[in-house]
């Protein structure tokens, strides 16, 4: 069977990217399975519309912000029965398996606190490796704006795992 | 650039240090360490985000992009076999139509081919008698009498189904037009159809058919063309 030059495309974005988004969607959902339905969602709508992708270099980009539309629109159509990421308790680990009882998953509980509007940018900027201005024409917000969200998403980090450690210590 | 602008800075973009915040960081101890500590944080938090991607997710992702285009393909050649199947129901009933046209009354089709062929109607000047002989000839009629004088036009005409010899015979009230249909029988009969006429009689195993809006010379023209094609010059009995 022919396997026509938009599916190869096709199948190189997924293999290169697939990772990325998943990572990208679970942070923004919380649940593994949700990640994974939103990973998938967000590459069938690239596919849809992958006449669309010109550059290379701005695939990523792209697809980040299929995945964040399919993630809006997810919630918009209905609610969904996951985890409030403000009730996790950072000191409930015993719910948590033992390799999850080290420094990652103290991390990664934090960073499942942060508000949204903080972990946003900080997601693409750690995650996606992109820069600040880049981020604001992502979120449509001034580069001065994520500027300052940056900072404070790093600051309250620091803060809730400071927090976390010296009462893990006491 | 001062420590404070710096952290500030540092603090929002921690992997991008500008040619003027390397240049404070270098002279500057506390911002030194300052940097070192963000990397450190840096280092730390993009391991806790580097989350395990399950296992073959890329191949189920292709694997449902693949069989859904396979779907939306074969539901494309599914739509493409309806329109094919909905042209060849167009086709038929258009048939059905034509075949229905065909199965009209004679009178009805005798009227409608004269709209078929209106050339017909437009010369005045008769025919050499050995051309209109040549067109029973070709249906196969043989003409026992002599044929009336005066036919302007004389084709081998199929009407619906049947095969005829359509001519005209100008009169001074308006031209009659003769069909005569060999091998088709019919009980004899006067029609009207908006302003035209016709009349059929059953003639010499064959049917002749005259269509003038004026009927004034349908009895001469029959027993005319009784005399040609059965040698006798009388209207038949029954005679309307």
């Amino acid at each position: 069977m022919r396997v026509s030059s938009r599916q190869r495309q096709f199948d190189a974005l997924v293999r290169a990217h697939n990772g990325d988004l998943y990572r990208y969607a679970y942070w923004l959902c919380g649940d593994p399975a949700l990640a994974q339905d939103l990973t998938q969602e967000a590459f069938l709508r690239a596919w849809r519309s992958l006449d669309a992708l010109r550059e290379t270099d701005a695939a990523k980009a792209w697809l980040i912000t299929i995945l964040r539309r399919e993630h809006a629109r997810l919630y918009e159509r209905k609610s969904f029965d996951t985890t409030d990421i403000s009730e996790l308790d950072l000191d409930d680990r015993d719910s948590l398996s033992p390799e999850q009882l080290g420094e990652d998953s103290i991390v990664r509980a934090a960073m499942l606190q942060l508000e949204p509007k903080y972990r946003e940018p900080l997601l693409l900027q750690v995650l996606g490796g992109f820069s600040c201005e880049e981020i604001a024409r992502e979120l449509d917000l001034g580069a001065a704006a994520v500027m300052t969200q940056l900072f404070r998403a790093r600051q309250k980090l620091k803060a809730m795992l400071s927090g976390d450690r010296s009462e893990a210590r006491a | 650039m001062n420590c404070l602008e710096y952290r500030r800075l540092l603090g929002s973009d921690p992997r991008r240090e500008s040619a003027e915040m390397q240049a404070h960081r270098r002279g500057c101890n506390g911002c030194s360490s300052h940097h070192a500590q963000a990397l450190g944080f840096e280092l730390a938090l993009k391991r806790a985000l580097n989350v395990a991607v399950p296992d073959g997710l890329a191949e189920r992702i292709l694997l449902v992009q693949t069989t859904a285009e396979r779907g939306s393909n074969g539901r494309r050649r599914r739509q493409l076999r309806w329109l094919a199947v909905a042209a060849v129901l167009v086709a038929v009933v258009g048939l059905s139509v034509f075949q229905l046209r065909v199965f009209e009354p004679l009178p009805q089709q005798l009227i409608a081919h004269l709209g078929h062929e209106p050339e017909s109607l437009l010369t005045h000047t008769a025919l050499p008698a050995q051309e209109v002989e040549q067109r029973f000839a070709q249906r196969g009629v043989p003409l026992i009498g002599p044929l009336p004088e005066g036919i302007s036009y004389a084709q081998p005409c199929p009407v619906g189904m049947l095969a005829s010899v359509h001519m005209v015979m100008p009169e001074p009230e308006g031209p009659v037009t003769v069909f005569y249909l060999p091998g088709h029988e019919t009980e004899r009969g006067n029609f009207a159809s908006g302003t035209m006429h016709v009349r059929a009689v059953p003639m010499a195993k064959g049917t002749l058919a005259l269509v003038a809006a004026d009927t004034r010379h349908f009895d001469a023209l029959e027993a005319r063309w009784r005399l040609t094609l059965e040698g006798r010059g009388d209207i038949a009995a029954g005679a309307l």
